[in-house]
């Protein structure tokens, strides 16, 4: 009891904190002029709807995803004792009232138990179609299993509001996009070049979807989500199509790509048109075309044995990473690409090791271009951290 | 938020099971059964936990009029069975062209469905009984044709039993 009372007195304090923070803040703003009476009582609402316990949601979801997961073993297992019939029984009033309980939580909420539930019913829709297979002995190929998952949910995940539902829809679409790849360049199709470049696809249309105003404005955490996992994974392609220059393609596997080519420099050239025309987007802009090239590029021209290329390709790409982190303020992203520049020198140094000349002038370059990259650094960081303490002050 | 939106997203996976079923469940019953004898070993599988692979051991017999040879199956041509008793047990088969099959044939599976990898799935706690039991034994599988060529497992069999009464339930 006491317990209970001491948590309920912790949420008040912490509930009335954050109110008397944001009304003196706004008070403050209304005494200097920046806002008017009307103004205020809006933005209190907004603030109120806005709030949302990310740490709930988060438990949630893992909790959500384990009894996902859960599900799936337990189908995996095939127990003997229950009849086929019965457990394709249970499992369909499973859906039906998991379902239920999902459109009853949209409803009426809360938005916590409605987006669990979403998690639950993704996972338990797999496991459904495992299960059919099972007791049908369909012994068919996972990309089918997959590619009917992700067709039947696809209406279902795009009603998911937070991080978490956004992350799990989109690894799930992208691992059922790679199990079909891997049958286009293996199966009858026997196209692998085709499935190599078109790789680059998803994250392409990945960035679509998260740089879209439309999805922004009803789905601003899917956007995000999809967005900033595109970002990643194109960064990546750039990064291991760098290391292609080591190797030497064949001529037919370079004629095969540029189908793939092509649909992609269409997506990065409409993508181009659409980049806010900041000096951050404009970075970006220029990290989009970046990528296309090095990711394409080095299978295309087929240099081979092209180690210094390589290495300075794949330093130019982070540092054009770390160039856009910092238009656009985001620090950590900053910090990373700086790391991985001065961790891509390291392996330079160790490349360049043979004759006493080639050493001695690898490291004296290497450790000067290491000690520029410091300097840069403390610098960006320096000015970020000024930028950022002008704008608090300006705001207050 | 449009609640409205979500009914129908929710009764989608619910359609789209009950289609799956239904049409596994039109498969299983379309046509006559087949005991076609088989071979296999038993690896694991991430999706759908234990199973057996195998591969089918068809009786050939009659003139191939499709592919090259029986022991190289070509994916553009039907097998063809011709039923020698009520059980359809190890029926003599052929190679033919998929447009022929259905006038000439007792019953039909395309070269494509039966051509390996092929995976029967067993109970978790039953694996490694049935992996000793496939080495001694000979095992078939009771199937039936479905209307699109692909076979329709029912059950496994040994000694020409069905595994549960031969090794207990």
């Amino acid at each position: 009891m006491r317990i209970r009372s001491g948590r309920r007195a912790a949420a008040v304090i912490a509930a009335t904190i954050t109110a008397v923070s944001l009304d003196a803040r706004l008070a403050r703003w209304v005494a200097h002029g920046l806002l008017d009476a009307a103004q205020v009582e809006p933005i209190l609402e907004f603030e109120r709807q806005k709030h949302r316990p990310l740490f709930l949601y988060a438990v949630a979801g893992l909790g959500g995803l384990a009894i996902a997961i859960g599900l799936l073993s337990i189908v995996a297992a095939n127990w003997d004792e229950i009849p086929g019939g019965v457990k394709l029984g249970l499992d369909l009033a499973l859906v039906g009232g998991l379902g239920y309980a999902t459109a009853r939580w949209h409803e009426r909420g809360p938005s916590w138990a409605f987006e669990t539930a979403l998690l639950v019913l993704y996972g338990l829709v797999m496991a459904s179609i495992a299960l059919i297979g099972q007791v049908y002995q369909l012994g068919g190929q996972a990309r089918e299993a997959l590619g009917a998952w992700t067709l039947m949910t696809a209406l279902l995940m795009t009603r998911g509001r937070s991080t978490i539902v956004a992350t799990t829809w989109l690894l799930g679409l992208q691992v059922t996009y790679a199990a079909w790849l891997a049958w286009v360049a293996d199966g009858p199709l026997d196209a692998e070049a085709l499935a190599l470049s078109a790789v680059y696809w998803a994250p392409l249309v990945c960035l679509v979807v998260g740089t879209s105003r439309w999805v922004a404005r009803r789905r601003p955490a899917l956007a995000g989500v999809f967005a900033a996992i595109a970002w990643a994974e194109l960064v990546l392609c750039a990064s291991v199509g760098t290391l292609a220059f080591y190797g030497d393609g064949g001529a037919s596997e370079r004629a095969g790509l540029l189908p793939g080519l092509g649909v992609s420099a269409m997506l990065t050239g409409w993508l181009w048109t659409r980049l806010p025309k900041t000096s951050a987007g404009q970075a970006s802009r220029w990290l989009l075309v970046t990528c296309l090239a090095l990711s394409h590029g080095p299978f295309l021209l087929g240099f081979g044995k092209a180690g210094v290329l390589a290495a300075l390709s794949f330093i130019g790409l982070w540092v054009l990473v770390a160039f856009a982190a910092h238009r656009s303020g985001d620090m950590r992203v900053l910090n990373f690409a700086t790391a991985v520049v001065g961790l891509r020198v390291l392996i330079v140094y160790f490349e360049v090791f043979g004759s006493l000349l080639g050493t001695g002038v690898g490291l004296v370059s290497g450790g000067l271009l290491t000690l520029a990259l410091v300097w840069l650094w403390v610098r960006t960081r320096r000015d970020l951290a000024r930028d950022r303490d002008e704008a608090l002050e300006e705001s207050t | 938020m449009k609640p409205r939106l979500t009914v129908i997203a929710v009764i989608i996976p619910l359609l789209g099971l009950i289609a799956l079923i239904a049409r596994s469940e039109f498969a299983v019953r379309s046509g006559p059964t087949w005991l076609i004898p088989i071979t296999g070993y038993d690896p694991r599988d991430l999706l759908h936990g234990r199973y057996l692979r195998y591969q089918y051991r068809f009786n050939w017999q009659g003139e191939d009029a499709c592919g090259q040879s029986p022991a190289a199956l070509d994916e553009e041509c039907c097998l063809c069975f011709t039923r020698t008793d009520t059980r359809g047990f190890d029926p003599p088969t052929r190679e033919l062209s998929c447009s022929e099959v259905r006038e000439q044939c007792d019953g039909w599976l395309s070269s494509r469905a039966v051509l390996p990898p092929l995976r029967y799935f067993v109970p978790e706690d039953r694996a490694l009984e049935l992996e000793g039991a496939l080495g001694g034994r000979a095992a078939a599988l009771e199937l039936t044709c479905g209307p699109d060529g692909d076979p329709a497992i029912r059950d496994l069999y040994l000694d020409e039993q069905p595994w549960r009464d031969v090794l207990g339930r």
